[in-house]
């Protein structure tokens, strides 16, 4: 991440919203980890390198095929969609030295449904080998569940982060929206 | 006679006491429900914060300029088109009332194709020795990106106001031998003063509350409007009392400007004797055959390339699959379904309201009475989708399952953000059949759906075909309402793109986008085919 913000190089690179979008909100927690109090700081020093923020995903990383960035925020599995169901190999992840911030799909049940049992079959399902088994190559995610068979080998030769990071959810649940202000006000300048 | 006369206003407030019956529960409903939901304590918050000052700001700065680029440059175009018939005119007339209603995000990939770092003019300027890098990100991509949807729009309008001048005029410009200065100011200013400032006030209001355009080509969280404050208030922070805040703001900033605008376009002196056939003499000045030719040409430059590219994308190997795909299809028949209902809907609320004001205006001289329906009907507009949506939400969720009745809730908030084009698009048209005929139909007692038969669809129906077009196929490219109530079962076409998109499935969403836009094309074309036909057997 210091090797990406502090590059003199002219990189330019396509983020994605916290406000709008989830990836988006990866990278403020990552860079909140990695810099801590001097987050906002790494911010102004990242924001002449960032073309454009976008709402969702799928606008960046379109903008990104289109050639409009360097580098895209985006999942280390997403080279693996170009390998496999394209047969392109000019797309790779870059591997931070600091760890990369995880990101998790969930499902979950609400507490005062109706129907209880139909949720909790449904819950079970999707942890089943028949759901987990089409999330690598429909989803491009890694499942989080056992699968019928082993992932295909594309996925093993993937970016393998040094170092996994999360922050916790009730001190992102405290403090997201400071932060989201402190990243607001960071670029808006 | 006192009571024949209450009978006769309680007639006349009918209509729209009918419409106002689904709008009201739409707007002040589900903002009171949000604010019984969410409380009102630090409600006005909002006023106070230094970010939304800046953000109110940006967002009334880009309305306005996008506004009035896309005016400025819309009234020569629309002239040229009035005074040229050339190979494709038509064509090229039925792409401007679509550009309105291709979603967002295929726009901006158009756009990006041509104008972005790696674009097409980027690889001109490049071959050249020139760079001009990344020039798109920020306020030119906005204004680029909102001229692009409305400035066909606007064009469209102006076009229908000028071909309908009587010929009368023409042939009195033709003795007087008027210069083309002449002609705009003395024939065609008057005119386009009444179609503008409703038109006008109708974009600017959807550049007002323009959401993913703003944060993708603005370039950064410096520019943002209130309707993305909004959006993350609910989505984000689940902060139901500060989006209603940030949302009566929207309401009186956008209405303010838009209030103004509407006030400026109440002249009602021109006379249509609706023949079709006129010629204008400036067609042979050398002058103007330079200017239209330029206008003309820029237009095709302007509007032509993003969809080419877009058409391009949606034409790929990978795409194709999706024409065998069974939810594909039925992804497009719900969305028919659904457009055409809400676009059915929106034509009854939005000529209930126009029928009621007409007669407060000319029966009872209840100009502000009037003014305040019109102006109600469209600052709809302004209502952001999310609010009430999740108004609705809050409102049903005891009742009952809010995914069954998400079809209804769908063509009600669609049929109400269509509203404006109804009241802005037909309006002038009907109260100038009232305006000419009415007494003449008292005298010769002919009411009913006679009057409407011999009297009024002769004259409204070219608006009232351009704004059921647009009513039905704006509901059919909108995503907003959809993304909160749609399910597995009950997907439309912007869903179903959203969701392929999410899948990497890149090249079969921008099939997915051409066929969703093929079909706008074709019901276009097809309302507009319809309403031709003639009621009976009235020559006109």
């Amino acid at each position: 991440m210091k090797s990406l913000i502090d590059n003199d190089e002219n990189i330019k690179i396509i983020i994605q919203d916290p406000r709008t979008s989830s990836p988006g909100l990866g990278l403020l927690l990552w860079v909140k980890q990695v810099y801590g109090n001097d987050a906002a700081a790494a911010w102004k020093k990242l924001a002449p390198k960032i073309v454009t923020v976008t709402k969702g995903w799928w606008e960046g990383y379109s903008m990104f095929l289109k050639g409009e960035s360097d580098m895209v925020l985006s999942y280390t599995t997403s080279p693996a969609y170009h390998i496999i169901a394209e047969g392109k190999q000019q797309y790779k992840a870059a591997s931070f030295d600091e760890g990369h911030y995880m990101q998790i799909e969930i499902a979950a049940k609400v507490a005062t449904t109706k129907k209880s049992k139909l949720a909790d079959k449904f819950m079970a399902f999707i942890t089943s080998k028949d759901f987990q088994d089409t999330i690598a190559t429909g989803n491009w995610m890694f499942p989080v569940a056992k699968t019928s068979e082993p992932l295909d080998k594309v996925f093993s030769q993937l970016v393998k982060p040094s170092k996994t990071l999360m922050i916790d959810s009730n001190i992102i649940k405290d403090n997201r929206k400071k932060w989201t202000n402190d990243w607001l006000n960071a670029l808006s300048e | 006679m006192l009571n024949g006369r209450i009978i006769n206003i309680i007639l006349i407030l009918l209509p729209a006491f009918f419409a106002l019956l689904i709008l009201l529960p739409l707007t002040i409903g589900t903002l009171s429900t949000l604010l019984l939901y969410g409380g009102v304590d630090g409600i006005f918050d909002v006023i106070n914060d230094p970010y939304i000052h800046k953000v109110a700001i940006f967002t009334v700065f880009q309305a306005v300029l996008s506004t009035l680029i896309s005016t400025i440059f819309a009234i020569p175009i629309a002239r040229a088109f009035s005074r040229r018939r050339f190979y494709g005119r038509d064509l090229l007339l039925r792409i401007f009332s679509i550009t309105l209603v291709m979603p967002v995000i295929v726009v901006i990939l158009g756009i990006v194709i041509i104008y972005g770092k790696s674009g097409f003019i980027n690889d001109i300027l490049r071959y050249y020795g020139f760079d001009a890098g990344h020039y798109l990100y920020g306020l030119t991509g906005i204004l680029i990106a909102h001229v692009f949807f409305n400035m066909p729009l606007i064009t469209r309008s102006i076009l229908n106001a000028l071909d309908a001048i009587p010929p009368e005029n023409w042939r009195l410009a033709s003795q007087l031998g008027m210069g083309d200065m002449d002609i705009f100011k003395i024939i065609e200013w008057p005119v386009m003063r009444r179609v503008l400032p409703g038109i006008m006030g109708v974009v600017l209001m959807l550049c007002f509350t323009s959401f993913a355009i703003v944060l993708t080509l603005g370039g950064g969280p410096k520019a943002t409007t209130i309707e993305v404050a909004i959006y993350q208030a609910i989505r984000f922070d689940f902060d139901i009392t500060r989006a209603v805040g940030l949302c009566l703001m929207q309401l009186f900033l956008c209405g303010t400007i838009a209030g103004f605008l509407l006030r400026l376009g109440r002249n009602h002196d021109f006379i249509n004797s609706e023949k079709k056939l006129y010629i204008r003499p400036d067609i042979k000045y050398l002058s103007t055959k330079i200017t239209d030719i330029f206008f003309i040409s820029l237009a095709i430059l302007f509007i032509l390339p993003p969809i080419i590219t877009i058409i391009l994308s949606g034409i790929n190997y990978d795409g194709i699959k999706i024409l065998t795909e069974k939810s594909m299809w039925s992804a497009t028949f719900y969305s028919v379904i659904i457009a055409l209902s809400s676009g059915i809907l929106s034509l009854i609320l939005g000529i209930g309201l126009l029928v009621t004001s007409r007669n407060l205006r000319l029966k009872y001289y209840q100009i502000k009475a009037s003014n305040m329906l019109d102006l109600g009907g469209s600052l709809i507009l302004i209502m952001p989708p999310f609010v009430m949506a999740t108004g609705l939400f809050l409102m049903f969720r005891n009742a009952v399952n809010i995914f069954t009745i998400a079809p209804i809730l769908i063509i009600l908030t669609n049929s109400a953000m269509a509203l404006p084009f109804i009241i802005r698009i037909m309006g002038p048209a009907l109260y100038q059949a009232g305006d000419q005929y009415d007494r003449l139909c008292q005298n010769l007692n002919i009411s009913g759906i006679n009057k409407f038969k011999f009297v009024d669809w002769p004259m409204v129906k070219k608006p009232f075909s351009m704004a059921f077009a647009i009513a039905v196929t704006i509901s059919i490219g909108d995503l907003g309402v959809v993304a909160l109530f749609g399910s597995q079962d009950f997907t439309t076409l912007p869903l179903y793109i959203y969701r392929l998109t999410s899948a990497y499935k890149l090249d079969q969403a921008a099939s997915a986008a051409l066929i969703l836009i093929i079909i706008c094309f074709a019901l276009f074309w097809a309302i507009e085919k319809i309403c031709e036909l003639k009621i009976g057997n009235i020559k006109n």
